[in-house]
């Protein structure tokens, strides 16, 4: 049926918008989400645009240098965010 | 999941962690596991802490005010400005009683719409001496742009109070809610 994918494309749409964001999305540390694509200059900034793009809330206790300036990078297509690479790329600071 | 925060989060020479995640009320809480300063405002029991339905940055200044109150309860009131983005956001309710600032800053994250709280040092002296909250609370309703920008300056401020020598007491640490 054509109009699925775009009905589906619209649902996800609705529920992704700020509009219809409820509370945090509550995530076993076990199980595997759809990270996304992040690309941040540090932990931090990486932590916070995971929870953005999912709605995963944090606390974050900053203690050392090293959690503000060890850049993060994941990309969607490495399975679902399963796992994780660090490079230097500061787009998102 | 986890595995994806853990690879986020820096590790020492040997590859020992540094930081320790746990999930409570719903939210993923990084702690360090040898804290920056001995004796925490995040540590400090709230006796009782009971909020409306209010704004995050309120439900933060409430928290914060708590704070003030219990280290000087001769305070009668506070003066100040405070920006209000989702005025409309409500966190839901909260009535707890003898819990740590960090696990009240935890719960209204927990009970918003979503966003994340950042805290650098939090030493007991700066609560004397600063009318800052040593931790800010981002709400990912803000547009990605928006919130990039407000993490940058966060981290860059920081970056700085970290890298300053420690003081004995009295230094000034300054976020805003």
């Amino acid at each position: 049926m054509p109009s699925r994918p775009l009905l589906s494309a619209v649902l996800l749409a609705l529920l992704l918008s700020p509009a219809m964001r409820g509370q945090c999305r509550s995530v076993p540390l076990a199980e595997t989400v759809n990270a996304g694509r992040i690309v941040a200059d540090s932990s931090v900034s990486g932590l916070v645009q995971l929870g953005q793009q999912t709605n995963i809330c944090f606390g974050i206790e900053v203690a050392d240098l090293g959690l503000l300036s060890n850049p993060v990078s994941i990309d969607r297509r490495q399975r679902l965010g399963l796992r994780h690479s660090r490079h230097v790329a500061p787009r998102w600071q | 999941m986890g595995s994806v925060i853990r690879g986020m989060l820096p590790h020492d020479g040997n590859n020992d962690k540094l930081y320790d995640v746990t999930v409570e009320n719903a939210v993923v809480v990084v702690r360090p596991v040898r804290p920056h300063v001995t004796e925490s405002q995040l540590d400090t029991v709230v006796p009782q802490f009971k909020i409306g339905s209010i704004t995050v940055p309120e439900a933060s200044l409430a928290l914060f005010f708590a704070l003030k109150r219990l280290n000087n309860p001769s305070i009668q009131g506070f003066a100040g400005d405070y920006s209000n983005r989702f005025p409309q956001d409500k966190v839901l309710p909260i009535d707890e009683q003898n819990r740590t600032a960090r696990e009240i800053l935890t719960k209204i994250v927990g009970n918003s719409h979503g966003g994340a709280w950042v805290a650098g040092p939090c030493s007991m002296a700066e609560l004397k001496t600063s009318g800052q909250t040593c931790w800010t609370v981002l709400e990912y309703r803000n547009d990605a742009d928006v919130l990039s920008g407000d993490v940058g300056y966060m981290v860059r401020e920081l970056r700085q109070r970290l890298a300053r020598p420690k003081k004995p007491s009295g230094n000034r640490e300054g976020a805003h809610p």
